[in-house]
């Protein structure tokens, strides 16, 4: 399996959210039920993670292994009233960026990395205009209250 | 003890060598093991799943935790399981039933080694929470190292040769490194432990100049060790058990060594007689 790390914020409430430092899989399911996804996605759906950062009705999710990209990807097909908001990054350079906020307003996009595109020194990379709407879907509370997901860099 | 024979004895295994899913089901099927017809063992096997899923596979996706417990509830193999939590998903339950998987096409002989290896030499925290596991780890011991010191091989191909255990030196160091581990509040049970006279068989088969080296410095400091935590009385369990025997076992650990020493010695005088022939 590829190596994959990144993080996700969850928007749905304070008490789901603060269900995940219980147990991993007792925060899915309390999502799962919250947002009235399919539920069979507690079945199949992994949500390991290595930190967990509170704000509001929001967590922030640091990950290092891939099973959330999965998880978001099933949790939107059938989930509402939530926001999920993800960015990834594989050991080959791909980038995995997905918003879906409370709306419903929803922006997916995958880019190669350096190494997908071997005609183009710079590759199959994200661009500006990708980054400006996957942001436009971010509500900015999310962005004020979780700088990481934007910067992707620790703040100081 | 008695010299007798200057190198250990060896034990051949005879697994069965064919491979392929069928081969595997036909094989899992022949345990007999899972008595899936039985609503009080079934009862009992879901309660040990539970906690078994708890402590040794809270940190496992999903996906693989269903298909383990469907090997260990049911007997069913639907994907690969590596061959350390086959063999601790697997409900034998006597020495008999343990040989029967170890010699099926279910391990291979790399992982035969690996099994013995994992069950014999450690012991993680959490499985000892798990009722069955000491009397598990205790069946796998038995079946191969009672007795006296043996080197268990198996023949591969008409020309190659896999040892399955591990050679007396390395049994040795295992064994005392162990004690420390023990001593030291690492380790709390280990089943490599329970086997006192298996070591001092293998002690007497440690012949090489180097590793007589090794090993007596280590039986020193082990000594020391246990000497110093006996002192400060606070072992308990397996701990105390442990360093009580190993001073109460001085004596055999020196006639074991000096029995070693002898040996080295045959076999120096062996060699020796045989360069000279050759020199002649």
């Amino acid at each position: 399996m590829t190596d994959v790390y990144g993080c996700v914020v969850v928007q749905a409430s304070a008490e789901v959210v603060a269900s995940f430092n219980q147990h991993r899989d007792t925060g899915l399911e309390q999502l799962v039920a919250f947002a009235g996804a399919e539920q069979s996605i507690n079945d199949d759906c992994d949500v390991f993670f290595d930190q967990l950062e509170i704000k509001g009705d929001s967590g922030l999710f640091h990950f290092s292994r891939p099973y959330w990209v999965a998880t978001v990807k099933r949790l939107a097909k059938t989930a509402t009233g939530i926001g999920l908001y993800l960015r990834a990054r594989d050991e080959y350079g791909g980038e995995y960026y997905f918003a879906q906020n409370p709306q419903g307003e929803r922006v997916a996009f995958f880019a190669g990395g350096p190494e997908a595109d071997f005609d183009s020194e710079e590759g199959d990379m994200v661009d500006d205009s990708q980054m400006q709407q996957w942001l436009a879907v971010i509500p900015d509370t999310i962005q004020a209250d979780f700088p990481f997901l934007i910067t992707f860099e620790d703040i100081e | 003890m008695t010299l007798e024979q200057l190198a250990p004895p060896e034990i051949w295994i005879t697994p069965d060598r064919r491979t392929g899913p069928e081969v595997r089901t036909q094989a899992i099927t022949a345990f007999g093991f899972w008595h899936l017809d039985d609503p009080e063992w079934l009862a009992q096997r879901e309660r040990d799943w539970q906690r078994l899923a708890k402590v040794c596979f809270d940190d496992t996706p999903k996906a693989e935790r269903k298909l383990y417990q469907q090997y260990f509830m049911y007997g069913e193999e639907f994907g690969y399981i590596d061959p350390i939590t086959l063999t601790l998903l697997t409900p034998f339950s006597s020495k008999d039933e343990f040989l029967a998987l170890f010699n099926s096409p279910l391990l291979d002989d790399d992982e035969r080694a690996r099994v013995i290896s994992r069950f014999v030499f450690s012991c993680r925290k959490g499985e000892l929470e798990l009722p069955w596991y000491q009397s598990h780890c205790d069946i796998i011991i038995s079946a191969f190292f009672s007795g006296g010191y043996q080197l268990i091989k198996s023949q591969t191909y008409a020309d190659q040769v896999k040892r399955i255990s591990p050679f007396p030196y390395d049994w040795c160091t295992g064994f005392l490194y162990r004690i420390e581990l023990l001593l030291e509040g690492e380790i709390t049970w280990i089943p490599v432990l329970t086997r006192y006279n298996y070591f001092l068989s293998a002690l007497s088969f440690v012949t090489e100049v180097d590793k007589r080296k090794r090993v007596e410095k280590l039986l020193a400091s082990t000594l020391e060790l246990v000497e110093e935590e006996l002192a400060l009385g606070n072992l308990t369990g397996q701990a105390l058990k442990v360093a009580q025997q190993y001073i109460a076992r001085q004596d055999d650990i020196t006639q074991a060594w000096q029995l070693g020493a002898q040996r080295a010695e045959a076999l120096a005088n062996q060699s020796s007689s045989v360069s000279n022939k050759g020199v002649n």
